[in-house]
């Protein structure tokens, strides 16, 4: 096809023919006298002249243009048939990113739009230029298909409002395999994105159309808030994503719990901070113990999803803990590492978690878990080899290689085996119906080394971070776009409702001890049960969505390159031929014509 | 005259030298040559007597016939006629049309017209129309003498010869070399030639561009003498109507010469200057081989 476009040279050839044919030869006379007849012949005649020369020329240019278009093969699509398109849409946020600089600023109206705008018009646009049977796949952290195909334009334009940009990242490759799966070997799939590929689309079944532009841009990258005794500490991130060092006006202030807006009475800083080339500087504050949430934002720029972000409160979750150990030396062991965990408090009527050495539990409260403690007089000491399963949240981070643990021989454990000594099990797991746990520990502090080690102040932590995460509420007060927020549910949870940042509500399956929501948006989330309500912060922190500098516009691969789709177009060369072949014949008719009338010029 | 018309000059005068000028079967007035004029004059050959009218030269008054009838009686005697030729040369600046060899031509012809007079025994007298008619220096020698001929002359012969005719000999023979392609009546330049003229050849001297249109193409036409400019487009069609009027036009003036008792006749100056054939002067009786 490139080689026959060079058949357009022929135009300005053309075009140089007939300047040059019409260029005016110098010629001197002894008298026009003699040429006056043809003079008012030609000024009679002015109108026919003056319109058959470039009328000629015009179809000459036709003709050539025609048959250098025909020669490069052009094909129309035929079907008649809706065909199956999917259009994967890059659903990271940095799609949201306008084109800023000096424009926007300037108040142009093209330059607020952002790429996923830019985007939504050319769909409406392919979509009406061809019959389509559509289906969109959002490339996000993970591929989602945001609707059933739909054949009616306005219907899949209405579903793009599902398209909100909000991952953290785009995993187009996926989202590809999927979309080329839900449409089989038959189906086109349009990538929509803001990154050029990295390599181009080959054999003709995808095309990838990018409307980012690369731009500067200042963003939150990380941000953190930590309780302390005496205080909570939060870092903000800030990077400078652009090759020039630039300034940003940092604001942090106050916002009620549980509010997604903040007052703008409660400004706790307010500085300029200055950034270096492709620089990150970290900004701290420390807040009071009982302090709110903190909202920081920076300058506005081409991207301002990533120039907010909104600190919650750290979530206290104390384990209220009862130690009924009536060994002594066993129970001084346990007090001493349920000690150094800071999340422990006693309680001894409203117990979550009971540490005994006897057999009678109250088994009625769910959430009450119970750790029984074997003491055997007959035990030995086992050097091993100890075999762990380490997909227990008990059992992260220990190491009893070297320790000696001095359990029975004969008694066997009931449930899932964590820890043994060969076949011997030493730690078991039984999961009641309701949820609640039973851990069984055959442990003889005489025997053993175990309590002298490390691994035993990891065995308590590890058992009460355990007991905590299954606590009603959030695992996290602040989560990172993309990651999931896991939402702890008490055993009796009848209802949850999710409420996203956009005023989207939905209703989610209770009965799990444990919800994982895609924190796909960021701002506020809140999670309300007949148990509680809870609050969750999302934030968008990812340097490589916010960096903006490889952004691309332009289209690459094509599906007529596809042989699998050359059975619905036509080829109209032949027509382009026919055009030609008669407009060749108007132009010989209008020669004779003319010739036959003796107007000269033509 | 530059160089080359200095050679056309030379060259005419010698091709003329091959011609004498001969006096056309329609002279109306007088001898021509040695021949008597039909009028009484001054020669020595008696024609007749008629009585003395007042005015008469009494020189003239034969007393011997007085003495033998007591009457006055003139003697009358044949007029001789001292043939001359006037050759009158159009100094348009059409004349010199620049990319030809039309200027050569005319010089060439002049001459060429002058040497056969010399050999016909004919005096003769060279005026060059500009603004007036006005004699070419030493243009009563032979040509090989002539000096001032030139073409730079903005407007037509008719209105030099209105604004300034030539000082013409009585009866003389009148020779115009012209290529004659300006707008008027013939007719009424031909009169003012033929005043008091003995006989009148129209010499048209046209360059072979003159009678050849261009070839085909779109051609910008500058007029020679007012530089006016006109665009057309050049094709068989307007080769045609441009041959066509050229015929139209030599028509008009050959018309116009019959009816003046003039001939005419038309040379192409690359033509005559190739080979100096004359020809076409001859087949007009201006010419006869000496």
């Amino acid at each position: 096809m490139p080689l026959a476009l060079l058949a357009l040279a022929s135009l300005p050839a053309l075009a140089a023919i007939y300047w040059l044919r019409n260029r005016y030869r110098r010629h001197t006379v002894s008298s026009l006298m003699l040429w006056q007849d043809t003079l008012q012949s030609k000024e009679g005649g002015t109108r026919i002249n003056r319109l058959q020369t470039p009328l000629l020329f015009l179809i000459e240019l036709a003709v050539l243009a025609i048959l250098a278009f025909a020669a490069t093969g052009p094909r129309f699509l035929s079907a008649t048939t809706h065909l199956p398109l999917k259009v994967v849409l890059d659903d990271s946020y940095s799609m949201r990113a306008t084109v800023g600089g000096a424009a926007a600023a300037a108040g142009d109206v093209s330059a607020k739009l952002t790429a996923r705008d830019r985007a939504i018009k050319a769909i409406d646009a392919e979509l009406r230029g061809g019959t389509y049977a559509v289906q969109f796949v959002l490339a996000g952290r993970e591929p989602r298909v945001l609707g059933e195909p739909v054949r009616d334009v306005a219907e899949a334009m209405r579903q793009l409002d599902g398209w909100r940009c909000g991952s953290s990242e785009s995993d187009l490759e996926r989202a590809i395999a999927v979309a080329s799966e839900l449409g089989g070997a038959r189906s086109r799939v349009l990538v929509i994105t803001d990154r050029k590929p990295d390599t181009e689309p080959k054999a003709g079944l995808v095309e990838w159309r990018a409307f980012g532009v690369p731009t500067a841009n200042v963003a939150f990258v990380g941000a953190t808030r930590s309780r302390q005794p005496d205080r909570q500490r939060c870092l903000f991130e800030i990077a400078n994503l652009s090759a020039t060092a630039t300034k940003a006006e940092l604001v942090i202030e106050k916002v009620a719990d549980g509010a997604a807006e903040s007052s703008g009475a409660g400004v706790i800083e307010r500085k300029t901070v200055e950034l270096d080339a492709n620089a990150t500087r970290n900004v701290f504050i420390d807040l009071k113990p009982d302090a709110p949430a903190v909202r920081a934002r920076l300058t506005g720029d081409a991207l301002p999803v990533d120039n907010d972000v909104l600190l919650l409160r750290p979530i206290d979750r104390p384990v209220r803990v009862h130690v009924n150990i009536a060994d002594q030396a066993l129970a001084a062991q346990v007090n001493r590492a349920l000690d150094a965990v800071d999340n422990v408090t006693r309680s001894e009527t409203s117990a979550e978690l009971l540490l005994t050495d006897g057999s009678s539990i109250r088994a009625t409260d769910p959430r009450l878990w119970a750790v029984r403690f074997t003491v055997e007089p007959d035990a030995v000491p086992y050097l091993g080899p100890f075999v762990i399963d380490y997909n227990h949240p008990l059992t992260d981070g220990l190491a009893l290689r070297g320790a000696i643990w001095g359990a029975g021989k004969t008694q066997d454990l009931p449930g899932r085996p964590l820890v043994t000594a060969g076949n011997v099990t030493l730690i078991s797991d039984v999961e009641q119906a309701e949820g609640r746990h039973d851990l069984r520990i055959r442990f003889t502090p005489g025997s053993s080394t175990v309590q002298d080690t490390p691994n035993w102040p990891v065995l308590m932590w590890n058992l009460v971070q355990w007991r905590a995460s299954h606590t009603p509420g959030p695992r996290d007060a602040n989560v990172k776009l993309g990651d999931d927020a896991a939402i702890a549910l008490d055993p009796r949870t009848e209802s949850v409702t999710v409420t996203r940042p956009d005023g989207a509500v939905e209703k989610m399956p209770a009965g799990a001890e444990r919800l994982l929501i895609p924190a796909d948006q960021p701002g506020v989330w809140r999670v309300v049960t007949n148990k509680g309500d809870y609050a969750y912060a999302v934030n968008t922190m990812h340097r490589n969505e916010s960096d903006l500098r490889d952004l691309a516009s332009g289209d690459w691969g094509s599906w007529a390159e596809s042989d699998k789709f050359r059975w619905e177009y036509r080829n109209i060369a032949w027509v382009l031929a026919l055009i030609a072949v008669t407009l060749l014949v108007t132009h010989m008719a209008l020669i004779s014509r003319s010739t036959g009338k003796g107007v000269t010029n033509l | 005259m530059d160089d080359a018309q200095r050679n056309a000059l030379l060259a005419g005068q010698q091709a003329g030298s091959r011609y004498a000028l001969v006096m056309p079967r329609r002279v109306p007035l007088g001898l021509v040559g040695a021949q008597v004029g039909r009028q009484a004059g001054s020669s020595l050959d008696f024609k007749d007597h008629r009585e003395y009218q007042p005015g008469d030269d009494l020189r003239r008054i034969d007393w011997s016939a007085y003495a033998r009838s007591d009457r006055l009686t003139i003697k009358l005697y044949r007029e001789e006629v001292s043939p001359h030729v006037d050759i009158l040369i159009d100094g348009s600046a059409s004349m010199a049309l620049p990319g030809s060899r039309k200027a050569e031509g005319v010089i060439g012809v002049a001459a060429a017209i002058a040497a056969a007079a010399s050999n016909s025994h004919y005096t003769h007298n060279t005026w060059i129309a500009r603004d007036g008619c006005h004699p070419v220096m030493h243009g009563s020698d032979p040509p090989a003498l002539w000096q001032g001929v030139d073409f730079t002359y903005k407007d037509t012969l008719h209105s030099s010869l209105v604004q300034l005719p030539p000082r013409w000999r009585s009866h003389s023979i009148r020779v115009v070399i012209s290529d004659l392609l300006y707008m008027g009546d013939p007719l009424a330049t031909l009169q003012l030639l033929s005043n008091n003229a003995a006989v009148i050849a129209v010499v048209q001297v046209l360059a072979s561009s003159d009678t050849e249109p261009p070839q085909r193409g779109s051609i910008r036409l500058v007029d020679s003498e007012t530089g006016q400019l006109q665009e057309v487009f050049v094709d068989a069609s307007t080769q045609k109507r441009y041959r066509a009027a050229l015929a139209r036009h030599q028509e008009n003036w050959s018309r116009a010469a019959t009816q003046v008792g003039a001939v005419m006749t038309t040379l192409v100056a690359e033509n005559v200057l190739d080979q100096w054939d004359l020809s076409p002067l001859v087949e007009a009786e201006v010419f006869q081989p000496a």
